[in-house]
């Protein structure tokens, strides 16, 4: 029973992948192969309504009953055990071919003989990556757990999208292919579309990107992360209170005697080098901010942690998992200092590195890189599976750090929404009060028992240094309190613990805040 | 941090709970060194003013015999944590080490005090000036001035606002060096928001914008202060707008510099507490305002008190202005 059910959900990965690669790679549409009846014969993997509705013609509709038959045809013969009731007959009758396609590793002949020359190239480009992903996926599916708490970004990306009645597939009993036409000349215009079954589990979404050489369009449509109501879960009750705990010995420092005062005059080395700071000047005193990252340098079609094919000139192909495996092993927390001009012991923060912000979708998508356009091959995964498998992820990149992912993000999540409430407290000291966090993170200073206390730490010392007085620092502490369920005593014993585990080093360059800002101001 | 132990260092390995399971996964980097007893480290030789916040005090080091200021912030008020202007001093004074900016040795700690530990200096510019019987050499005027914006343009180029530049807060020692002091009022900037406080700098050396109720404001709040501080110290110690409120203190810089309109500065009229005034007419040339300065020192001044903000010389800017070309090369060279 779980066999097939397992049967079932790849099967569906697989109609989306081939239903992807289905449509034509270049970004010309092939009109002549529809057209020839001959060709279309064999032609199952042509299938791509998204074209045809795109293209809003009249003609392809005879074409795709050729396909029908086509598909019937093999169907009787195959005689696959399907499941009538969650399947769409638009995922099944794509199926087919391509698990053909891969069992048999060598491409049916009188496919072969159809294809035009480059689309058969693109395909075999192509494929590796499709099989990779077949393995990874049954591997993933093979793991089981479950956690109170899950990663939004999958399912609230459905839910958020629109879904315009023109893309929505009906399921028909009889496996036929139902077309349903745009309503009323509908124009796709920069929207997300999702396809789902008559059941509403969506199988496909697909996005229009305009076609822009401007990189922050694309960054503007990866920064969307959902937004979840959170689990209370690993916070303290109220009735420990009673019992205190002393930040500083959670953070690892060396505390007085009572009454004996401490020094800490060998944390007043400047942390920050001068060019760090003359960076960050000139991007800061210019009213409209370019940011650029001074430390590394990124392609522009950044998704990390996704397979890219990207078309390179003279018509090649080119498949590559990019940076984050080398990211992932080459990133080192090192007791030694970065380097020779930054007298410290902290380890070399970067905005991106604990809360990778592709670090959202897992595995579960492929992307492909055209001159022309993107195309994103997202399958469809539980989010308590997603959850986990980017929790693991970050596991592995940070085996020192007792946190997971989904956890730092709800923290964060929190400590935005304690923001949000008060008048006057801007997304940059939410920003900066994040930066402080992840550098407590990245230390190895957080654990269960202190994570809500150093984050509420991190966002008091962050608005205090960016104006916030008075009435409103008195608000904010409240809202503090209630939130994250702290007692103010300790909060205000946490707020030093926490400045000294940072070596007093809370005036931090504009481009470690800059990033989370930017994150922010797309989320709101 | 073993690179920079130094040579009496005690590095003293932290003493992690035992008990504490969970503590006991992570190896702790961060060390303490030095944690000695500073109890008894600094005698207190006489009190030296009240701060922004706390007492200032001037102490000797017991081992050293080295002057030391302390500030002393009280913990014990259970009301914000720690002071911001405490907060503000530790985290930027660590990034700003140069000569003309005052130095922060130490912060010591316990549960019911803080206290910073400062260079001593001999007296601020305030004291000075009532020390001088309205006679000032004008050698010192522009060395003052260059230290002055030397600090002012270290601070900028590390992204610090002062915002409260004012002689009390300029101190001077024996050797004729100056030192931007007291930064509880200074900030960092960097992302532009309009959450900057208005309600900083000394009125007498507020500018017209932050005057105008501006929130988003950049170094050039601080050239402001810096121009009537270049007027004060030419005119040894006179005050050039010792206003009494926001209206007499816009007032008296308008009949000054004219009062500026749309044209001379756009934007003005959309600044939050903006009103109109009458438009004053120049009826005194700069020559009347610093008879002593020279028509150098003259273009200076003039440089740095321009209500526009926008057309504010900058800091690095008016240590090149042609007033220092003869400045005493130990003096201008004298870098950091």
């Amino acid at each position: 029973m779980a066999n097939s059910l397992k049967k079932i959900r790849s099967r569906r990965r697989l109609a989306a992948v081939s239903f992807l690669s289905n449509i034509s790679l270049d970004g010309n549409y092939h009109d002549s192969k529809m057209k020839n009846g001959a060709a279309v014969k064999n032609e199952i993997l042509l299938l791509s309504p998204t074209d045809e509705v795109l293209a809003e013609e009249s003609g392809p509709e005879d074409c795709f009953s050729d396909c029908d038959s086509a598909y019937t045809k093999r169907d009787s013969k195959r005689n696959y055990n399907v499941d009538r009731q969650s399947l769409s007959s638009e995922s099944d009758s794509i199926i087919i071919p391509l698990k053909t396609y891969l069992e048999d590793a060598t491409p049916p002949n009188g496919r072969e003989r159809t294809k035009s020359a480059s689309d058969t190239t693109q395909e075999r480009k192509a494929l590796p990556s499709y099989r990779k992903r077949l393995i990874h996926q049954s591997d993933t599916d093979r793991q089981y757990g479950s956690s109170s708490e899950s990663i939004g970004p999958v399912t609230a990306r459905t839910k958020t999208s629109p879904a315009p009645p023109a893309a929505i597939l009906e399921v028909n009993a009889e496996k036929e292919i139902k077309i349903i036409k745009s309503v009323q000349n509908y124009k796709f215009n920069g929207e997300r579309i999702v396809m789902v079954t008559n059941k509403h589990s969506p199988f496909l979404v697909c996005s229009f990107i305009p076609y822009l050489k401007n990189y922050k369009v694309r960054s503007e449509l990866r920064h969307r992360e959902g937004t979840r109501k959170r689990n209370i879960s690993g916070s303290r009750p109220l009735s420990s209170i009673g019992d205190p705990l002393d930040p500083f010995e959670l953070l690892g420092i060396e505390k007085g005697l009572e009454g004996q005062e401490v020094s800490y005059g060998k944390l007043l080395f400047p942390t920050a080098t001068v060019k760090e700071f003359c960076d960050r000047r000139h991007n800061g005193c210019e009213e409209s901010i370019e940011y650029t990252a001074p430390t590394s340098e990124r392609p522009r079609y950044v998704v990390a942690r996704t397979k890219v094919l990207t078309q390179q000139p003279g018509y090649k192909w080119c498949f590559s998992y990019d940076q984050a495996t080398q990211r992932g092993t080459s990133h080192s927390i090192t007791t030694s200092p970065p380097s020779e001009d930054a007298p410290s012991s902290l380890p070399t923060y970067s905005p991106s590195l604990l809360d990778d912000p592709e670090l959202i979708a897992g595995k579960h998508r492929t992307l492909l890189t055209f001159t022309s356009y993107v195309t994103s091959v997202i399958d469809y995964v539980r989010p308590s599976d997603l959850k986990r498998e980017i929790n693991d992820k970050f596991k592995i990149r940070f085996p020192h750090i007792q946190l997971t992912l989904s956890k730092l993000r709800s923290i964060k999540r929190e400590m935005r929404k304690i923001a949000k409430a008060e008048t006057g407290i801007e997304l940059v000291t939410v920003a900066q009060a994040y930066v402080y966090f992840e550098k407590l993170i990245l230390r190895g200073l957080i654990n269960k028992q202190n994570r809500k206390l150093c984050a509420a730490a991190s966002l008091l010392l962050s608005a205090k240094l960016n104006d916030i007085k008075g009435d409103a620092l008195r608000a904010l502490i409240e809202r503090t309190e209630s939130v994250f369920r702290l007692n103010r005593k300790e909060l205000f014993a946490s707020e030093f613990a926490v400045l000294v585990a940072l070596e007093f080093g809370l005036h931090i360059p504009t481009w470690e805040v800059f990033p989370h800002y930017q994150r922010l101001l797309y989320e709101s | 941090m073993e690179n920079h132990c130094g040579t009496r260092a005690v590095s003293i390995m932290l003493k992690l709970a035992a008990n504490k399971l969970a503590l006991c996964s992570f190896s702790a980097r961060l060390e303490l060194n030095n944690t000695t007893k500073t109890m008894q480290k600094y005698e207190k030789l006489e009190k030296i003013g009240e701060g922004t916040y706390g007492t200032v005090f001037k102490a000797k080091n017991r081992e050293s015999h080295e002057i030391v200021a302390l500030k002393r912030v009280r913990l014990d008020d259970d009301d914000e944590g720690v002071p911001s202007s405490a907060l503000r001093e530790i985290c930027l004074l660590k990034e700003l080490k140069h000569k003309n900016i005052v130095r922060l040795y130490d912060v010591l700690h316990s549960d019911k005090k803080l206290t910073l530990v400062f260079e001593h200096c001999d007296q601020d510019l305030k004291k000075y000036f009532d020390s001088l019987n309205g006679d000032i050499d004008l050698d010192v005027v522009k060395s003052f001035m260059f230290q002055l914006l030397r600090g002012l343009a270290f601070c900028h180029s590390h992204n610090v606002l002062h915002r409260d530049l004012k002689p009390q807060n300029l101190l001077i020692n024996k050797n004729g060096e100056l030192k931007l002091a007291d930064f509880g009022l200074a900030r960092a900037f960097g992302i532009p928001v309009k959450c900057y406080s208005a309600e900083v700098v000394t009125l007498w050396y507020r500018p017209p914008d932050v005057l105008f109720g501006a929130k988003l404001y950049t170094t050039s709040i601080d050239m402001w202060s810096a121009g009537c501080i270049f007027a004060e110290l030419a005119n040894a110690g006179r005050p050039l707008f010792p206003g009494s409120d926001v209206d007499d203190q816009l007032r008296r810089i308008f009949k000054l510099l004219g009062t500026p309109t749309e044209d001379t500065w756009s934007g003005m009229t959309q600044l939050p507490d903006y009103k109109p005034f009458p438009l004053y007419q120049l009826s005194m040339s700069f020559t009347q305002v610093v008879p002593k300065l020279g028509s150098r020192g003259r273009d200076l001044l003039q440089r740095l008190l321009v209500c526009n903000p926008m057309q504010r010389l900058s800091a690095d800017d008016a240590m090149a202005h042609r007033y220092f070309s003869d400045l005493n090369p130990a003096i201008k060279n004298d870098r950091c």
